[in-house]
């Protein structure tokens, strides 16, 4: 009996040991692996927008890219501490080390993707568009890296294990490569905007445009491969003679649309959406735009910014006059009149408050504008957030870039020329019409003994205004105080009023012509190439475009440092430390530097020169 | 004659341990006396070869009626015999055995003696009487302990004779005496030693008091109990009766300090907050550093120590090495906490009351600048606002704040609280069935206000003898606690749903009751409304009146813990044991968040994003079980050689699963939590996870004559949490002791030494805190995080890698030795102990950084090395053992040195930053190859600018001479007064490679000094603790001395007020200045301090009534008692207190920001026995 006992616990003690295996074989149950995921459409379509998610993030297009990535002449960042935001960078700098965070996590997502793409039994075309979005998103952010960051560790597979970590630094030449390569390959196998209907994704030809933005920065510094400006050329040419893209015929409302999730898919070839503004709903990914830019305001039912980017001198100068529309949309012409306490945030008092305009001196109190967060239509507004997409390109870019392109291969000619002209046309408001231009008193009349009223009548256009003086019963002078837009033929003009009667006048209006280039301007091969980038200042002001292009331009170091010395030596004191930002601008500053992070942990990592 | 028949049936049945009886000193040396008896007398036959002498006792015994009483150590020196005899007198078959024997014998009233010879001859010259004359008179009586429960097997001899006989199991005896005039000396194992003098009583009752002798201590142990002489490891059992003195939630509260090698830090005074236990000292960069709680057998990871009543603790004891932890393998590492609780005693009922109330407060409060003060900053930082804030707006002059009233938060927030603890026990119990039922309520409310915790425990327990070879045991315990209250060091606003880079040190609720202004400038008040008009709100949320949304944020921790444990022990033979045990431990843990429109997350104009009136459910739900089953064997051979083994197999496993929801915009506030579903969802989580364990564990303890010592250990163990590679890891051990104090020439040469001991001790142990998951990959799907919209449409779900696994997982491994000295001096007066130790472990689970090119930030890796290596003592003195006065002193003292010997390839440091705007993104902590863990890291302060920095240019600036060095602005902005940092490398420029070690913050040692004094019927108990050595980081510090961003209307320390101005520049304090803020924002040795401390933790001072008024009132005993916890703290260090961590992070300890201030208590309460 004793010794039956004693087998039973020895069967017992056996069956744990031949039990323990599967015992131990534990499965998770409420995570997928890389293993087990994959299996049809939809988890492709998941993955391939977690790779979108990362251009979201705060410091890429929500925030970051647009302002404390900017750092250019165009607009500072209003604060007097030493900053990332003021151009004061470190090689621990958190917004660098977030920024290539970003971009590699979007890689690593896009290359698990790229790995998986041929798992799941579907629809070959829908499979073939996912790979194009994959392919380009890949390169996109490795265009971002090597414009910001010089070689970078280039990897097209996924992280396997840690010894996946240990690569160094790929020379620039070799990334554009693969960028070309991806983007290439991309644009065959993506669909046309017009069948997306929208340009949250990327199309065909908004993977063309930044095909075409890539050959210029490897045309340009540090890589003068110069045989890119033909690439670039061929590229905006299958944008533009892809019948899917035309410049929108209002500049403003290219922006306001922006505010508005509202998709002009002919202007704007890509943007990054935003979804919400994080009220309602649980969605934290949305915008800053018109938050840490725009009029400062501290009313929630406007919309609250904190007006952290303002515009700078320089950009008010490069616009020639007021009729340039894009000035006073750019750069802020008014401000809100704040209540009592500066700050303080409130529901209503300042919806009663008028928008004050400043005075033509008050150049440098100025805010930025293109965003403005009361066209924002989705209400109730957050007090962080906006709902705004921003536009990664848009046509005015692909005419420029064209112009840009065809200047350097064949010179000023008229193709480049009139690239440059139809979005200044645009901006001069040229596109839906005429201007007036100038008002000729026809008969003075009799009898006036007040200003009358001076009536616009028809002409398709409107905002025109003009003023009356009246000397000895006459109409003597008409000064023209707006010049309205939007007129196809001219307005008859009527007065109204002054207790007299007679006088008549006549309107003649602007040409289309008169918004183009001077003939200074198209000179040579040279004053064009100065006109091209003054007017992608004027057009793509804060739009991530500027500090790039000076780079490629090579003259980054030299026009942030003229900056900084026109800036102390012009500027109001009270404004005088924004010459520190631009003078924080060293030879080395073309490139951050590679995180310190990152070579702590990988001695095969350089430092970038001067870092 | 039937007494003796009882007697001898008990007494045979173990060969030793029941029967170990002491006799006096003056019959034997300190020893043990073994008595066998049988009721008629028969001839002896005796046929053996080599036989021990016990057997062969044993083997008379059987045949006669003769009873036997030796010393085990007298006859544990005899020679091995080989006799023949055949129906031989008991005389010739005893003078046959102990013929070659340095023994010799006597036969009394039918029981043997067998002594020494050597006894004998001494006996002789001390007394002369040939033999004795016949019985004249017949004794009888009782022998009990002090809870008159019968005590079984004690000793009852006539002094300066060998007569004596032994109690049966009611006590009782009886013996026939031929002397009316004698003296008896009555004794037990563990009871001290009487001596009565016999006046003719019909019923004597003796009454034995328990002797607590460490030696014969009964030690927990892995899968078992040893005596502490028997011990090969380091094992330190904590005296809980001291531990028990303080006045605390939780035992952790008053376990620093009491036990050498044992590091307890807190993270702030935070009631319920968590406590680190480090034995000697932190093995893991990054993973969890806390010790295997094994509860009454059942091992659990994380335990919860608030989550058990310190009174009902029975015996705690912690493994240190790893020859006493290896037996718990792959979770031991970090050492092994053995805490078992009060179950049944034989005896009468007894009902305990423990009960006490008190009292706390803030042991410190931090000096803020005054109004004058204040308003005199806010003139230097922005003149212009600030006289229009605090002159214009008012009438007012700089003076006129002088006599204005100080509103210093502090002293609304910050309040006298009130803690209770109510205890009640029963237990008792027979031979077979024991039983315990206690009770506990405890309530502490916190020092600052809306903050507290509260623990209702029942337990049972019940030990059932079912047959003489069969017990079952059952436990069981419900604890229900909740604590409450916004957690001052961490961050409330950066968890509400703030986009990432918006984190700010406004956050902390300390942040805000520091900075909270002390005065408006005006004459209305703020202190009832939430946001002061004043300040700018935004992100720099310091507007909000830390008093009004302190009292309105809800934030409560709920917890209820059961536990179920059974165990059935099955002895076949006297020599097995079999032993299943099987577990549940149940934890279901709920937190509730509310912030109403009284918050700065709730309220409309602070709320970001409109999140408005929100509030959160969080619960979770952990199962973990256990069975566990073991077989001992243990046997005496030639009564020398004692071997135990042990053999198990284990089997544990766990699920968690948790979920809860946030909704915000929550409609109507007064409903609360249950309101919460007529807002809108914000998150919803929900997560599940598993994990198995199978263990073979083994172990031999060999003993010669106790003297020898051996102890090897094996265990196996099988984890869930690695790959189907990696699964298994073995972790051997070994230890030998020498008890040198058994040897002859030892005794001879040092006599003074009672006892002594060495200890040695080699093992490996393994560490397996990883996710239950760490090895695989994971894709995590959401359609909240990581998504994106397309054409407008609700972003849609999303599958991104969130974390990159590793299929090369294994066990950390430890390889510990250990070297240990135990000593008894002074007949038993002054224990000492000390122990030596080097830990080194490897393949650490080092959550270790990687490229974040990856598209990873870290991966979870078996890499790097850590050593700690150091010694402790501790030594226990009794000063005074008088009837009247005690003096008993423990004081220990530890030494451990930490350092890292490898990192990953290529890694030369591991750095931690604080994630908010302090300091911004730069590292605090590092852990840097030889290094210790933690080490601080940053500039070396060097003071401020002053005047001889500078060359004064003509329009009278001051410009930075080119030969000194700037300090991070460029050296246009510098200017005098600002704060200056050493440059190390002599680039004139102080950047991130000027960086460098800053301090330390590990104690040189740490320890405790215990006393307790008792005189009559009081008893006092005097406790000190200290850390000498370690610094801390101050970050409060950075922020209010001027390092804040931003700080207008913010208030500082009072320090501030001696900063640099031009009247006062022989100072060291950084001048104020918008642009060199961000500068000072950095971390530097400036706010390093010393965090040395002593502290005088425990004051207990006890009054017993005493024993006439208890007879008469019918009770068996009450105490009162005052008893104080933190009274007094000696320190250098400027916080609210030097113990301080809030960083539950192993690589940044030491630091302090925003922590919760520590209270002091004082409590009175009664202990009655009914």
């Amino acid at each position: 009996m004793k010794k039956y006992n004693y087998l039973i616990l020895l069967l017992l003690l056996l069956v744990s040991i031949t039990s323990c295996k599967k015992f131990l074989q534990t499965v998770p149950t409420d995570f997928l692996t890389p293993e087990t995921y994959f299996n049809n459409q939809s988890d492709l379509e998941a993955a391939l927008r977690g790779v979108y998610d990362r251009l979201q993030q705060y410091e890429m297009y929500q925030d970051g890219w647009w302002s404390r990535a900017s750092g250019s002449d165009e607009q500072y960042w209003n604060a007097t501490t030493q900053r990332t935001e003021t151009n004061f960078v470190t090689i621990n700098d958190a917004n660098v080390r977030g920024a290539w965070t970003d971009c590699y996590q979007g890689i690593e997502r896009a290359n698990l993707l790229l790995e998986n793409i041929n798992k799941p039994v579907m629809d070959e075309q829908a499979r073939a568009q996912i790979k194009g979005q994959a392919l380009f998103l890949r390169a996109y952010f490795y265009y971002i890296l090597v414009i910001y960051y010089g070689d970078v560790p280039l990897k097209l597979a996924s992280t396997k294990t840690f010894q996946d970590t240990k690569i160094g630094r790929t020379p620039i030449k070799d990334v554009y490569a693969q960028i070309l390569k991806d983007m290439g390959e991309a644009q065959t196998i993506l669909p046309r905007i017009s069948t997306l209907g929208f340009n949250g994704k990327v199309s065909k030809t908004a993977a063309q445009a930044i095909l075409a933005r890539v050959c210029l920065s490897m045309a340009g510094q540090p890589l003068m491969d110069l045989t890119k400006y033909q690439d670039a050329e061929n590229w905006c040419d299958s944008v533009i003679f892809s019948g899917e893209h035309s410049l929108a015929k209002n500049y403003p409302q290219i922006f306001i649309n922006q505010c508005q999730d509202k998709y002009d898919i002919k202007e704007c070839l890509w943007e990054v959406e935003f979804y919400g503004n994080g009220i309602g709903n649980p969605y934290s990914e949305s915008s800053r735009i018109g938050v840490t830019s725009g009029p400062a305001c501290s009313s929630i039912s406007y919309g609250t910014s904190f007006a952290n980017m303002r515009p700078t001198e320089k950009l008010y100068r490069l616009y020639a006059d007021t009729t340039d529309f894009r000035l006073n949309w750019n750069i802020c012409p008014w401000y809100y009149r704040n209540p009592a306490n500066p700050g303080y945030l409130t529901t209503g008092a300042i919806d009663t408050a008028p928008k004050i305009t400043r005075t033509p001196t008050q150049i440098w109190d100025r805010y930025t504008g293109k965003w403005y967060r009361e066209q924002e239509a989705l209400t109730p507004k957050s007090q962080q957030n906006s709902p705004t997409n921003f536009p990664v390109i848009r046509y005015a870019d692909v005419l420029l870039m064209f112009a840009e392109a065809e200047n350097e291969l064949n010179g000023n000619t008229s193709a480049a020329i009139d690239a440059v002209n139809q979005v200044r046309r645009r901006g001069y408001g040229k596109l839906e019409g005429q201007l007036v231009s100038t008002i000729t008193i026809g008969s003075q009349g009799t009898g006036y003994t007040t200003a009358p009223t001076v009536v616009f009548n028809g002409g398709g256009g409107k905002g025109a205004s003009a003023a009356a003086t009246v000397s000895g019963g006459k109409i003597t002078v008409l000064t023209i105080t707006n010049k309205g837009y939007g007129y196809s033929t001219p307005p008859t003009i009527s007065f109204t009023g002054g207790g007299g009667s007679g006088a008549t006048a006549t309107v003649t209006l602007t040409a289309t012509t008169d918004a183009d280039l001077s003939a200074a301007q198209v000179a040579s091969q040279s004053t064009l190439r100065n006109a091209i980038r003054d007017e992608r200042a004027r057009e793509l002001c804060y739009e991530a475009t500027r500090k790039p292009d000076l780079i490629r331009w090579g003259i980054y170091v030299q026009t942030m440092q003229q900056m900084a010395s026109d800036i102390n030596a012009t500027a109001p004191s009270n404004y005088k430390f924004v010459s520190t930002i631009a003078g924080n601008i060293q030879e080395r500053n073309k490139l951050w530097p590679i995180p310190a992070s990152e070579i702590a942990l990988n001695p095969m990592l350089t430092q970038n020169p001067g870092w | 004659m039937k007494l003796s028949v009882r007697i001898s049936r008990r007494l045979l049945l173990p060969k030793k341990s029941l029967l170990v009886m002491k006799l006096t000193t003056l019959l034997i040396f300190i020893g043990t006396l073994q008595v066998i008896a049988k009721t008629e007398a028969q001839p002896v036959s005796l046929n053996v070869k080599n036989m021990a002498l016990p057997e062969i006792i044993n083997k008379i015994h059987e045949q006669t009626s003769y009873l036997f009483m030796y010393n085990d150590q007298v006859i544990s020196n005899a020679k091995p015999i080989s006799v023949s005899l055949k129906n031989v007198s008991i005389e010739v078959a005893l003078n046959a055995i102990l013929k070659d024997q340095n023994l010799t014998y006597q036969i009394e009233a039918k029981t043997i003696f067998i002594s020494s010879k050597e006894f004998i001859e001494e006996k002789k010259i001390i007394a002369t009487e040939p033999l004795l004359p016949p019985p004249l008179t017949d004794i009888r009586g009782k022998v009990v302990d002090k809870n008159g429960a019968a005590i079984n097997g004690a000793s009852i001899r006539i002094k300066g004779t060998n007569k004596g006989t032994v109690s049966n199991a009611d006590g009782e005896f009886y013996m026939s005496v031929n002397d009316k005039n004698i003296l008896l000396t009555i004794s037990f194992t563990g009871y001290k030693t009487q001596e009565i003098k016999y006046i003719e009583q019909k019923n004597l009752v003796v009454v034995l008091v328990q002797e607590l002798s460490q030696l014969d201590d009964i030690v927990v142990i892995g899968y078992g109990t040893s005596r502490r002489k028997d011990l090969t490891g380091a094992v330190s059992s904590v005296a809980v009766a001291d531990l028990k003195k303080a006045p605390v939630a939780s035992f952790e509260e008053a376990l620093g300090g009491r036990v050498a090698g044992v590091q307890v830090t807190s993270q702030s005074g935070q009631p319920g907050d968590g406590f680190q236990i480090a034995i000697r000292g932190n093995n893991s960069i990054t993973q969890a550093n806390g010790p295997l709680y094994v509860i009454d057998g059942f091992p659990i990871e994380g335990y919860n120590n608030s989550l058990i009543n310190p009174a009902e603790i029975e015996s705690m004891d912690i493994l240190k090495d790893a020859s006493a932890t290896a037996i718990y393998g792959a979770r031991a590492a970090n050492g092994v906490v053995l805490i078992t609780t009060k179950r049944g005693k034989e005896g009468p009922p007894q009902v305990n009351y423990q009960g006490y109330v008190g009292g706390l407060e803030v042991s410190k409060k931090l000096e803020l600048l005054n109004p004058y003060e204040f308003v005199k900053l806010q003139l230097d930082i922005n003149n212009v606002q600030a006289t229009a804030q605090y002159l214009t707006r008012n009438n007012r002059t700089l003076d006129d704040y002088k006599s204005i009233a100080n509103d210093d938060i502090q002293d609304k927030i910050f309040r006298r609280a009130i803690m209770q603890s109510h205890y009640l026990n029963v237990r008792g119990g027979n031979a077979n069935t024991k039983y315990s039922f206690s009770g506990n309520y405890f309530q502490q409310d916190g020092v600052i206000v809306n903050s507290g915790f509260k623990r209702y425990q029942i337990n049972s327990s019940i030990d059932q003898v079912l047959s003489p070879k069969l017990k079952v045991g059952l436990n069981l315990s419900y604890t229900n606690t909740s604590s409450f209250g916004t957690l001052t060091a961490a961050n409330e606003q950066s968890s509400a749903d703030r986009g990432s880079g918006n984190t700010s040190p406004t956050g902390y609720l300390m942040y805000n009751i520091l900075g909270y202004r002390p005065t408006t400038g005006s004459t209305f008040s703020y202190l009832d409304s939430l946001i002061d008009p004043d300040i700018s709100i935004g992100l720099l949320n310091y507007s909000v009146n830390p008093y009004v949304q302190v009292t309105n944020e809800l934030r409560e921790n709920k917890n209820e813990n059961n536990i179920i444990n059974i165990y059935t022990e099955w002895a076949p033979t006297k020599f097995l044991k079999f032993r299943s045990t099987f577990g549940l431990n149940k934890v279901r843990n709920i937190q509730n968040n509310f912030n109403n429109s009284q918050t700065s997350s709730g309220n409309p104009l602070t709320s970001p994003n409109g999140i408005l009136v929100n509030g959160s459910v969080l619960y979770s739900n952990i199962d973990n079980w256990s069975n566990e089953n073991t077989v001992t064997y243990t046997k005496t051979f030639n009564s020398n050689h004692l071997v135990t083994v042990l053999a198990g197999v284990t089997e544990q496993g766990g699920n968690l699963n948790s979920g809860g929801f946030r909704a915000i915009q929550v409609p109507n506030e007064s409903l609360g939590i249950s309101g919460l579903d007529e807002g809108t969802v914000s998150s919803i989580t929900s997560t599940s996870s598993l994990w198995t364990l199978a263990s073979f564990l083994g172990r031999i303890n060999y003993g010669y004559k106790s003297k020898y010592l051996l102890t090897a250990n094996f265990r196996a163990d099988g984890s869930s949490r690695f790959s189907n590679d990696n699964k298994w890891g073995y972790f051997p051990s070994g230890s030998f002791a020498w008890r040198f104090s058994e040897e002859n020439f030892f005794k001879k040469a040092l006599p003074f030494i009672k006892d002594g001991k060495l200890r040695l001790g080699y093992g490996q142990t393994g560490n397996n805190r990883v996710n239950d998951f760490s090895y695989l990959s994971v894709i995590t799907t959401s359609a909240i995080n990581n998504t994106y919209s397309f054409n407008n449409a609700v972003p849609g779900t999303s599958a991104v890698a969130s974390s990159l696994g590793n299929k090369n997982l294994k066990w950390e491994t430890t390889n510990q030795s250990n070297i240990g000295i135990d000593l008894t001096l002074f007949n038993g007066r002054l224990q000492f102990t000390t122990d030596i130790y080097n830990k080194i472990t490897k393949d650490l689970l080092l959550n270790a950084p990687v490229n974040r090119f990856t598209g990873y930030f870290s991966i979870l890796q078996n890499v790097g090395s850590v050593q700690n290596y150091g010694t402790e003592f501790t030594l226990n003195f009794k000063f005074i053992d008088n009837k009247d006065f005690k003096w008993n002193s423990s004081f220990n003292i530890s030494f451990n040195r930490n350092k890292i010997l490898t990192l990953a390839e290529n890694q030369e440091s591991i750095t931690f930053s604080l994630s908010d705007r302090i300091a911004g993104s730069t590292p605090v902590s590092i852990a840097k190859i030889g290094y210790p863990i933690g080490t601080f890291y940053g500039y070396k302060w060097d003071g401020v600018y002053q005047y001889s920095d500078f060359d004064k240019l003509i329009n009278g600036t001051y410009r930075l001479k080119s030969s000194v060095t700037t300090n991070g602005n460029s050296a246009a902005n510098i200017q005098p007064g600002d704060i200056k940092f050493k440059d190390l490398n002599g680039d004139l420029v102080v950047n991130s490679t000027d960086n460098t070690l800053i301090g330390n913050p590990n104690p040189k040692h740490y320890g405790g000094f215990a006393n307790n004094f008792s005189y009559k019927n009081f008893d006092l108990s005097i406790f000190f603790q200290w850390s000498y050595g370690n610094d801390i980081a101050n970050v409060n510090r950075i922020i209010f001395e001027g390092g804040g961003e931003f700080p207008a209307n913010l208030n500082q320390f009072k320090s501030v007020a001696n900063r640099w101005t031009p009247q006062n520049p022989n100072t060291v304090m950084p001048r104020f200045s918008p642009g060199s803020n961000a500068i000072a924002n950095v971390f530097s040795s400036r706010t390093i301090e010393d965090g040395s401390y002593l502290r005088l933790k425990t004051v207990s001072l006890a009054y017993n009534l005493p024993t006439k008024l208890l007879k008469r009132i019918k009770l068996k005993n009450i105490q009162f008692y005052t008893s104080a916890q933190n009274l007094i703290t000696w320190t250098k260090y400027s916080g609210y207190d030097p113990e301080v961590s809030v960083s539950s992070n192993s690589l940044a300890p030491g630091i302090d920001f925003s922590a919760y201030p520590r209270n002091r208590t004082v409590t009175i309460g009664a202990n009655i026995n009914f």
